[in-house]
């Protein structure tokens, strides 16, 4: 990584001047879903940020580095490339380094790497056991630090879908096949994740979501599965015995939900009496399983590569010192055998995302 | 109900009778030895569990709660040999997702179960004869040599795919590994795969390490190394075997997981070590060598597992898996204590 | 040579016919010290070549402020492990002792009372630790492993697995993590200061160099009049107390109480390094300093690793190979010494 500290500050600030008077254009500000208050002018420059059309007077970065959690999973796999690929239409150097889950690694290398580069993002461990060094780090460092995931005190903004809601669309969803395919009968097994929030606000938004259009469906088990495929089959086992009438899984992630639809074939149930609902759809599993057209019908899509292109967007204009809103909301969107070609083309390589429709795809509410 | 749960047992006993110790009756059994204490909590516990919850006892969650313990009692078997002849293998966690990964890359490419078992198998026993190799060659401590390996392997799974490896061929027989049944037996049921294959290597392993010569050599070896190699038993060749045992029979679990995922996950297997050599500990073998028989070892992986699976038939909050566990570990080994110093051991 | 160090000769004799050995392998002892120096030299020297930003003295003294808990419980599980007995638990410690601090802050809006509840935990958990290994005659291996999962359950329990916030947002103990004197970080000075104070006790007292004797053979230990049970209770006590330093420091690292703490194997890196740094296993043989940069010398390459940008495929295969070699160079010393010595006798 090279030596990137010693850029002057002193420009950036003085050109934030005349770049605040830019934001102002009513250009920058045609944009659907603005949020009112502090940044929102500063979000719309982020969703519209263009490498080759720089505002007037926008320096770019030298370098920034992702400090991820889980750097292996499929999930950060495809957000890092979406960073990287971005990063290289700006010229910006990006480097990955990755904690491995390990808070105290995670959060020695959040340190070791702010003085070297122009712009940190960070996925925290846990966000509220990081909150403290990225605080003291933001005050020492002065850098832009672009928070992904989970809101963590000390981060310039945070770039992250909202669970919640992301949860609550596919409850709907849910629901409404439950309503037509089931009749009415909605029992559903939610293979979770209790250690993060952002999991435990997925599995709230699907149970709300759902029962806002089945009031009688019911939650009938939640288990742990760890966000693992075997932890999750393992355990998702346990669940369907003791409670046959499960006829809805529920998983925080795609492996959740799949390791929830292993175990329901493993015991011999009936799969056309099943809906399979899962999260995030980043992998080639959940893409493939949608269009294979068994049980696992929807899939809350979170488009990592997307996400990582809104990181990157979000460091340039913290750099030239835009004010950013406290979160940026990247979208999401339920995504079943029928729409998944509008946000994905397959090709030979696998999916490419269509990042034009996916940039289409409406925030508002969602916070 | 409670006819189910002693079926449940009926799978250990007969070489439990096999391992009795001469001068012990049933009584003395049951009280005086870890296998009869592990026994007794064991019984305690599903007539707890088959009282409160209406599905425990049932044919369905049986086979369900013995699908599940396959993979752990497979794993622990080669576990018990290993830490009877006084070495540890810590690396069976990341074998899991090791060789599941390069077994399914290997089923996809051929298209041919036997090919994608051969290379599991094969990636065990070359496993078991690196940490062999490792242990008695460079004269490393196991616990290092295979706390190194697990780290590796891991690495090895995330750099050979991206996520994980989905299936890609399709094959009738590879999904039966995992989740079909051997045929009806009546006034049984319908016995899943995993099961039959784990009381096959269960009884194979029990005759070996109770009826053959490999077997008191095992023990020797373990319990006294030096006193071994003068009565010329090669220390070197007994250990080697108890490591490819142990890489085998790890390779063997992670098949059968591929195929009860339907997919080689390269996070597969996360915590799977000390889940073994737990059960094995706790069914009474010793790391420091010499002690330990697979009766112990079977009865410790039901009971962690019928836990496990009762508190989530019970509905009880996930949080307390742990807890639960780590105490009947406490209670067993504090059972063990009394026993021993009952009995006069130290 | 036994003159100069009269302090860890005095073990011997209690050893029995290991003592002349041991004698004799003082120097080598004392060369551990120099040998892992060297080693640690060597790996600071490659990264400093291979990545400019590990050149500056701050990456050190960073390295002293992020390798802090782990040096401190390192202290208590060495000094353990010398006595021949195991500690898994401190890694749960890490998240009791934290949750433990920061309820007890938010409970009486009191930090000192808080900080003052969380080392009480230490003597707490290495009292009961201590209790049913020494007094129920428990193994402590899995005494301890039963501890991991009930103290982690325990904490997951008690917090639902969320963190538990400091609503006081106390800055005084936040900031202490991030402190420094001259420029050293505060919690590198506790761990030097403490190791010190081990250091001295392992060497200077009675207690401290009767550990070597109880480790290398208890029995003979016992006979030779050192009372044994009375101090491998206290050795668990003070492993206990050293987590809890461990854990309060964490959780002002991080302001919070947080369940999962040292759950990536805080125990087993613990003992890695520790064995690494010439700690054999079975109790007896090692010493404190050799461990503490045995500790120092995973802390390195895990950073520098991290620096060079290395993936975490990378950094896991690294780890392993490196922590295969520190052992295996340690056992080749070993017995080049042997070797010497016996040629020079002859």
């Amino acid at each position: 990584m090279p030596m990137t500290g010693s850029r002057t500050r002193w420009t950036g600030k003085l050109v934030a001047l005349s770049a605040a008077a830019l934001l102002l254009s009513p250009a920058a500000l045609a944009q659907e879903a603005t949020p009112t208050g502090a940044g929102a002018e500063g979000e719309a420059l982020v969703r519209a940020m263009d490498p080759s059309a720089l505002p007037e007077g926008f320096e770019v970065p030298g370098s920034a580095t992702h400090i991820t959690n889980y750097g292996v999973h499929e999930w950060y796999q495809n957000l890092t490339a979406g960073e990287a690929a971005r990063a290289e239409e700006y010229e910006i150097e990006f480097n990955q380094v990755d904690a491995n889950l390990d808070l105290q690694a995670s959060l020695a290398a959040v340190q070791e790497v702010a003085p070297q580069v122009d712009v940190i993002n960070f996925t925290p461990v846990n966000e509220e056991a990081s909150g403290p060094t990225i605080t003291a780090l933001a005050e020492e460092v002065g850098k832009p630090i672009i928070c992904e995931s989970s809101p963590t005190d000390g981060c310039t903004t945070l770039v992250s879908i909202d669970d919640y809601a992301a949860g609550f669309k596919v409850g709907v969803w849910a629901g409404e096949y439950a309503r037509d395919n089931f009749g009415g009968t909605a029992n559903a097994l939610d293979v979770g994740l209790p250690a993060l929030t952002t999991t435990v606000a997925r599995s709230t938004g699907f149970a709300e979501g759902l029962q806002s259009v089945l009031p009688e469906a019911r939650i009938v088990a939640s288990v742990d599965g760890q966000g693992l495929k075997d932890t999750a089959v393992q355990v998702s086992n346990d669940a369907l015995t003791a409670n046959p009438d499960i006829n809805i899984i529920f998983g925080i992630n795609d492996d959740s939900a799949l390791g929830g639809l292993q175990a329901f074939e493993s015991q011999g149930g009936d799969t056309s009496q099943l809906l399979v609902v899962g999260f995030g759809c980043e992998g080639v599993a959940c893409k493939d399983a949608l269009m294979a057209g068994g049980p696992y019908k929807v899939s809350a899509a979170m488009f990592p590569e997307y996400q990582g292109r809104l990181l990157i967007d979000a460091g340039v204009a913290a750099f030239n010192d835009v004010e950013l809103p406290a979160h940026i909301v990247a979208p999401t969107a339920a995504v079943t055998a029928d729409n998944l070609g509008d946000y994905y083309t397959q090709g030979a390589d696998g999916y490419e995302p269509n990042f034009e429709a996916i940039s289409q795809i409406s925030v508002e509410g969602e916070e | 109900m409670g006819a189910d749960s002693i079926r449940t047992l009926d799978v250990g006993s007969p070489a439990g009778r096999s391992t009795r110790r001469p001068l012990a009756g049933l009584a003395t059994w049951l009280f005086r030895t870890q296998e009869g204490v592990l026994l007794l909590v064991l019984l305690a516990l599903c007539v707890v569990l088959s009282r409160l919850s209406p599905v425990f006892a049932s044919e369905r969650n049986v086979f369900v709660l013995l699908s599940q313990i396959s993979l752990t009692m497979i794993t622990a078997v080669g576990m018990t040999l290993l830490i009877v002849g006084r070495e540890v293998d810590l690396s069976v966690g990341s074998m899991q997702a090791f060789v599941g990964v390069v077994a399914m890359q290997t089923l996809n490419a051929t298209s041919n179960l036997f090919a994608g078992l051969a290379v599991a198998i094969l990636a065990g026993v070359v496993v078991g004869l690196v940490n062999a190799g490792l242990t008695l060659g460079l004269r490393i401590n196991s616990f290092i040599v295979t706390l190194a390996m697990l780290t590796i392997l891991r690495g090895l799974a995330y750099t050979f795919t991206d996520a994980a490896v989905q299936n890609a061929h399709n094959l009738e027989a590879f999904r039966a590994i995992g989740i079909g049944f051997i045929a009806h037996i009546p006034g049984v049921g319908r016995i899943p795969w995993p099961v039959v294959i784990t009381a096959v290597v269960f009884v194979a392993f029990a005759l070996l390490l109770t009826r053959t010569t490999i077997g008191r050599y095992v023990y020797a070896v373990g319990g006294n190394p030096r006193a071994a190699e003068l009565s010329g038993v090669s220390v070197w060749g007994v250990k080697t075997f108890c490591f490819v045992v142990t890489g085998v029979l790890a390779a063997v679990s992670a098949f059968i997981l591929i195929a009860r995922l339907n997919s080689g996950q390269n996070n597969a297997g996360f915590g799977f070590e000390l889940q073994v050599i737990g059960a094995v500990l706790l069914g009474g073998a010793s790391l420091a060598g010499g002690q330990g028989t697979l009766v112990g070892t079977l009865l410790a992986v039901l009971l962690l597992g019928t836990l496990n699976n009762g508190i989530i038939l019970l509905g009880i909050d996930s949080s307390w898996q742990l807890a639960v566990n780590g105490l009947i570990i406490l209670v067993a080994v504090l059972l063990d204590a009394r026993r021993r110093r009952a009995v006069g051991q130290e | 040579m036994a003159a100069i160090h009269p302090d860890r000769s005095a073990a011997a004799p209690s050893a029995g016919g290991g003592g002349g050995i041991r004698r004799r392998l003082l120097p080598a002892v004392r060369h551990e010290e120099i040998a892992l120096l060297g080693l640690f030299l060597l790996v600071a020297a490659f990264f400093a070549v291979a990545v400019p930003s590990a050149r500056s003295g701050g990456t050190y003294l960073d390295l002293l402020r992020d390798a802090a808990p782990n040096l401190i419980a390192a202290i208590g599980v060495t000094l353990l492990l010398l006595a021949g007995e195991f500690d898994l638990s401190v890694g749960s410690m890490l998240a009791f002792t934290g949750v433990v601090t920061v309820s007890t802050f938010n409970a009486t809006d009191s930090m000192w009372l808080g900080i003052v509840a969380g080392l009480l935990t230490g003597p707490l958990i290495g009292a009961i630790n201590g209790y049913l290994v020494t007094v129920q005659g428990m193994n402590s291996l899995m005494t301890t492993l039963g501890m991991l999962f009930a103290l982690r359950g325990l904490v997951y329990v008690w917090t639902n697995q969320t963190p538990v916030v400091d609503e006081n947002g106390f800055s005084v103990f936040t900031g202490f993590y991030r402190g420094e004197i001259a420029r050293i970080p505060l919690p590198g000075i506790i761990a030097l200061v403490l190791i010190a104070l081990a250091w001295l006790f392992a060497t200077r007292t009675e207690f401290g160099r009767n550990i070597y004797a109880i480790g290398g053979n208890r029995t003979a230990a016992r006979v030779s009049g050192i009372r044994v049970q009375r101090n491998t209770f206290l050795l668990f006590v003070l492993s206990g107390t050293m987590a809890a330093i461990a854990g309060v420091l964490v959780a002002s690292q991080t302001g919070t109480g947080y369940f999962d703490a040292g759950v990536q194997g805080f125990e087993l890196i613990v003992i890695a390094s520790i064995v690494l740094g010439g700690v054999s296993l079975s109790g007896g043989e090692g010493n404190l300093l050799s461990a503490m940069l045995g500790v120092l010398i995973l802390g390195m390459v895990a950073k520098g690793l991290r620096l060079m940008g290395a993936h975490t495929t990378q950094q896991l295969v690294v780890t392993g190979i490196v922590m295969l070699l520190a052992v295996f160079l340690h056992g080749v010393r070993q017995r080049m010494l042997v070797e010497s010595r016996r040629r020079n006798r002859a």
